[in-house]
């Protein structure tokens, strides 16, 4: 009790500091010990109490009247040390900038592709069921499933909901009253479709998938169609042969879904061409979705499924269905069966990006913490002054956090800029459509200030925690730093440089492997020779008959070499077919891809005979049909090439006699070996097959050809659209994935390299102010500019050179991993990881000799005018 | 506005009063006594510094007392332009406070 209120006391304490701490609290306790005396403790504590209590607001006024003018210097000061550093200050913030903008594009990307298809409402609890087809030559794991599967799911699954199906033909044509058109995303539905997904309806209805010849469209497909807003009601000729009635118009489905849709038809219009869908266990060309209950488990439902398939379906021997349940958010990352919707991503590329992401972002923030901290290394004269006049450590540790902070911060603010600005054209690159609004979502908003935060105070510790604890005496006297060894080549510092360095080699390097192996791809002999290859794809089967007259007509033409039809071309998909040669047992059947052609074959595709005979018109088997097939289908039935001719050749539609052996080409891309193939000497697989017109021409006179060929098809074909494209192009696409991995690495290199090269130029310059002296010293004892251009730039180079040392293996390494995905692969040779390394060092050291000769041209007498 | 507060001017009055002895808690004690009214030590300080930014008093340390829990004192000088600001106060007053007509307080 001899002692004022301790709260009290304490409270004030807490916020006054130094002089005024003293004088308030000693004339605050020199009344209450008078106050004791005479009153007694009781009364002297009471009034100690309230006058603090009435005194705060003033005392707060007072502590935050001084702080604002302590601010005020602070910001002074920094806004000073931003001038007379601006190149400096710019690239630290610009570099910042740039590692950050990049990694938000990454994670935008990233969070855009693990969203797809959760804006169904029911998202969580849709599954596609999928058909395993066991086979005797192994298990095909389709996407698709067959007709009868969706009704036996409805009738005798409990735990499905209701599910639906949808077809979707390769091409199918619609035609207005004007115009025909080829479309690849329509689809036949059933209208359970709009129970599983959500399908919001824009104008009219969705009654049109419940009846035949009903169809509803996107706003896009009515606008091309009808060019204008009245829609429902109007009708539309599709496939040559159905009118179907527009219902109603819906919204299409946004970027993240695994397939988009133009125009949806009732599958009941589809049963009018198949009338046994319902019942039918093949073919298997429908994706089929359920939506289960949310009590639903999907080894019981499987299980269940097996039982009734068991019963109720008849297969042949060797044959099995296996029905799998494949989540719908799984489907985009992770599912990559034959005949999926569009193109998957793999989960592994998602990493790779991450990995990109989070490489660029470290090296970015690691540039900045480097900068940051070796620039404030020369401000220990600043720190010193500010002990010597009473600065406590909080404040001195409060000033520079709080300009790391301003720093990082203005960083953000750019960053988020430019994401914003250049949201568009990231989506036009990648394919997307992401808003700018989902840059506000929270798990973006926490991380963004997690990084603030984060980089913010390791930029800052440097100057604010360490350098703060220097005794102000040697601080001025400049000793500080050389004491801590921190000059520009401290350890840390060195490492940093080398690893930015050594993932930028990691990105040419790459960049040059992937460039190499694609050119590799384009070049390598294929088997077959897909230039000057004019191919028409608007017709189908049921044109044949037109089809001869025009390609005869056409052949009379001084630039087309051959004309041949088939079903299909090198690079698109062909069916398979079940076949049987007698050497195998009656009940074994295996699949092999057929492709259906005609005698001209071999000569407009420029593919060799390994055995026996062509295709050709004179012999009159070959009418009907005779089969040729390629080296690895021989090889895979156990015959040599010779043995193959003259052999029986089963399909399920009849037998024919095995007439040649084609050498190997890559029907498909370089990505996959030569697969087993048959051909058979007849073009059309079934009524409605697409059917493809090849045409070899010259090569001379490309525009005057093209023009002759549409104007003959407009004489005999007026009723089909004349649409084409070149082989060499339409093979190429498969390589579409590669072209795009070889952009991204192009890009990122260069971004890395900006980064590293934005951290080196800063650090050499500060290194050349920071050995001022040390230049001035050797300048007048008689050094050449050249020669301490040259020290300089050594120096530097090593580091660069330790990068590229380290960074090689590494991209060798990865690099084999990568090629293992080709079954044709180019080496890995020397000249890549040569180019990189020169581009590399030339970069590098332009950028240390711009300050290095800087450094050698100054005068020594400005260096030493104040020793 | 160059003239100082009721406050200002009584902590300077104060301060010249008491001369050598021109600290916190003596002023507040001697404007308590004066103006009877419960100054708080907040606003004592506050006036004080304000007059110090002004430049009408300066500052200077004093020795630590046992009373004071072993703290210094931080007494309070007036300057010339302090003495003159009171002056100025004065006079203002002065003038306003002659001459006043005979005020009729009745509702009207």
């Amino acid at each position: 009790m001899h002692r004022p209120p301790r709260i009290c006391e304490f409270l004030v304490r807490l916020v006054l500091h130094d002089v005024d701490r003293a004088a308030v609290l000693g004339d605050l306790h020199e009344t209450y010990s008078a106050l004791r005396e005479h009153y007694g403790c009781r009364e002297a504590a009471r009034w100690y109490r309230s006058q603090v209590i009435r005194s705060i607001p003033f005392i707060f006024h007072r502590s935050i009247f001084w702080g604002l003018t302590m601010l005020h210097n602070y910001i002074l000061v920094a806004l000073r040390t931003i001038r007379k550093h601006k190149g400096y200050s710019f690239i630290n913030v610009t570099g910042l900038a740039a590692g950050l903008s990049c990694f938000l594009f990454i994670a935008l990307f990233i969070q855009h592709e693990r969203s797809y298809d959760r804006f169904h409402s029911g998202s969580d609890r849709i599954y596609r069921v999928e058909l395993d087809l066991e086979n005797p030559m192994g298990t095909n794991e389709l996407a698709t499933s067959p007709g009868a599967l969706s009704p036996l799911l409805n009738r005798s699954l409990p735990e499905i909901e209701v599910s639906t199906r949808l077809f979707r033909p390769s091409q199918i044509t619609i035609a207005t009253e004007t115009d025909t058109y080829k479309e690849t995303k329509t689809f036949f539905a059933d209208p359970a479709l709009a129970d599983v997904f959500d399908l919001v309806v824009l104008r009219g209805d969705l009654s049109g998938l419940s009846r035949p010849n009903g169809m509803v469209l996107t706003e896009e497909a009515a606008t091309k169609y009808f060019k204008s807003d009245a829609v429902v009601g109007q009708t539309l000729l599709v496939a040559d042969s159905l009118t179907v009635e527009v219902t109603g118009i819906v919204q299409s489905f946004p970027s993240n879904s695994h397939f988009q849709f133009d125009v949806l038809i009732s599958m009941d219009t589809w049963k009018r061409v198949m009338p046994a869908t319902d019942t039918r266990w093949s073919p298997h060309m429908f994706h089929t979705y359920a939506l289960a209950s949310p009590a639903a488990n999907v080894e019981s439902m499987k299980a269940t499924l097996d039982q009734l398939i068991r019963e109720n379906v008849q297969l042949g021997d060797g044959w099995w269905f296996n029905f799998q349940f494949t989540p719908l958010t799984d489907i985009h990352l992770t599912s990559h069966r034959i005949a999926e919707l569009d193109v998957n991503r793999s989960v592994d590329s998602l990493y790779l990006f991450g990995i990109i992401a989070v490489f660029i972002l470290a090296v970015a923030c690691v540039n900045f913490m480097n900068l940051s901290t070796a620039r404030s290394s020369m401000r220990t004269r600043e720190i010193g002054m500010r002990k010597v006049l009473g600065a406590r450590r909080a404040q001195l540790v409060g000033q520079f956090l709080g300009e790391a902070y301003l720093f990082t911060v203005l960083a953000v603010l750019v960053s988020v800029g430019i994401v914003i600005l250049g949201l568009t054209w990231f989506n036009s690159v990648a394919g997307t459509t992401i808003s700018a609004a989902s840059l506000l979502q929270g798990p973006f908003l926490i991380s963004i200030l997690l990084a603030i935060l984060l980089v913010g105070l390791l930029a800052g510790a440097y100057p604010a925690f360490f350098l703060s604890g220097f005794r102000p005496i040697s601080a001025l006297k400049g000793w500080a730093s050389s004491q801590t060894g921190h000059r520009s080549g401290s350890t840390l510092r060195k490492s940093l440089v080398v690893f930015q360095f050594a993932v930028s080699i990691f990105l040419i390097a790459g960049t040059g492997i992937v460039l190499d192996q694609l050119s590799f791809m384009r070049s390598a002999d294929k088997g077959f020779e897909p230039e000057q290859v004019f191919v028409i794809s608007s017709l189908s089967a049921r044109d044949h008959t037109a089809a001869s007259a025009y390609a005869h007509q056409i052949s009379n033409l001084a630039s087309v070499e051959s004309t041949t039809m088939s079903n299909a071309v090198p690079g698109r998909e062909t069916i398979g077919y079940s076949f049987r040669v007698p050497s195998m047992e009656e009940s074994e059947w295996q699949v092999i891809p057929v492709l259906f052609t005609d005698a001209d074959f071999m000569e407009v595709f420029d593919v060799e005979l390994a055995a026996g005979r062509d295709f050709s018109w004179d012999y009159r088997a070959d009418s009907s049909g005779s089969i040729m097939l390629n080296e690895a289908a021989v090889a895979s039935i156990g015959w040599k090439p010779a043995e193959a001719i003259g052999r029986e050749f089963f399909l399920r539609r009849g037998g024919t006699t095995i007439v040649g052996v084609l050498k190997d080409f890559n029907y498909r891309s370089l990505h996959n070996e030569v697969e087993p193939m048959a051909f058979l000497s007849t073009p059309i697989a079934y009524g409605s097959a697409p059917l493809f017109l090849s045409i070899r021409l010259t090569g001379a006179n490309m525009a005057e050809t093209t023009s002759a060929l549409e104007s003959e098809w407009k004489n005999m074909l007026p009723n089909k659209p004349f649409e084409y494209f070149f082989l060499n192009e339409d093979y190429d696409r498969q390589y579409r994935e590669d072209e795009r991995l070889a952009r991204i690495f192009t890009v990122f290199g260069g971004l890395a390299i900006l980064i590293a090269c934005l951290g080196l130029f800063g650090l050499a310059t500060l290194a050349a102010e920071q050995r001022m002296k040390e230049i001035g010293i050797r300048k007048a004892l008689g050094a050449t500019t050249y020669g301490i251009a040259a020290m300089f730039t050594a120096n530097f180079m090593k580091l660069v050179g330790l990068a590229i040392l380290l960074g090689i293996p590494v991209t060798w390494f990865a690099a084999k991993a990568w090629l293992e995905n080709f079954a044709y692969r180019t080496g890995i040779g020397l000249d890549v990881f040569l180019y990189s390394a020169v581009i590399l060092a030339t970069i590098a050291a332009a950028t240390i000799t711009i300050q290095s000769i800087r450094a050698a041209l100054s005068n020594p007498v400005d260096a030493l005018r104040y020793e | 506005m160059n003239l100082i507060s009721r406050a200002e001017e009584l902590l300077l009055l104060a301060i010249w009063t008491l001369q050598d002895q021109s600290y916190g808690a003596m002023l507040r004690d001697y404007l308590v006594e004066a103006t009877n009214e419960d100054w708080s030590i907040g606003v004592v300080y506050n006036t004080l510094d304000r007059l110090a930014r002004k430049g009408f008093v300066r500052t200077s340390l004093g020795d630590p007392t046992p009373e004071r829990g072993g703290r210094a004192k931080r007494y309070f000088h007036l300057t010339a332009e302090g003495v003159e600001s009171l002056e100025r106060i004065r006079t203002v007053q002065n003038s306003l406070w002659s001459d006043l007509p005979i005020l009729n307080l009745r509702n009207a």
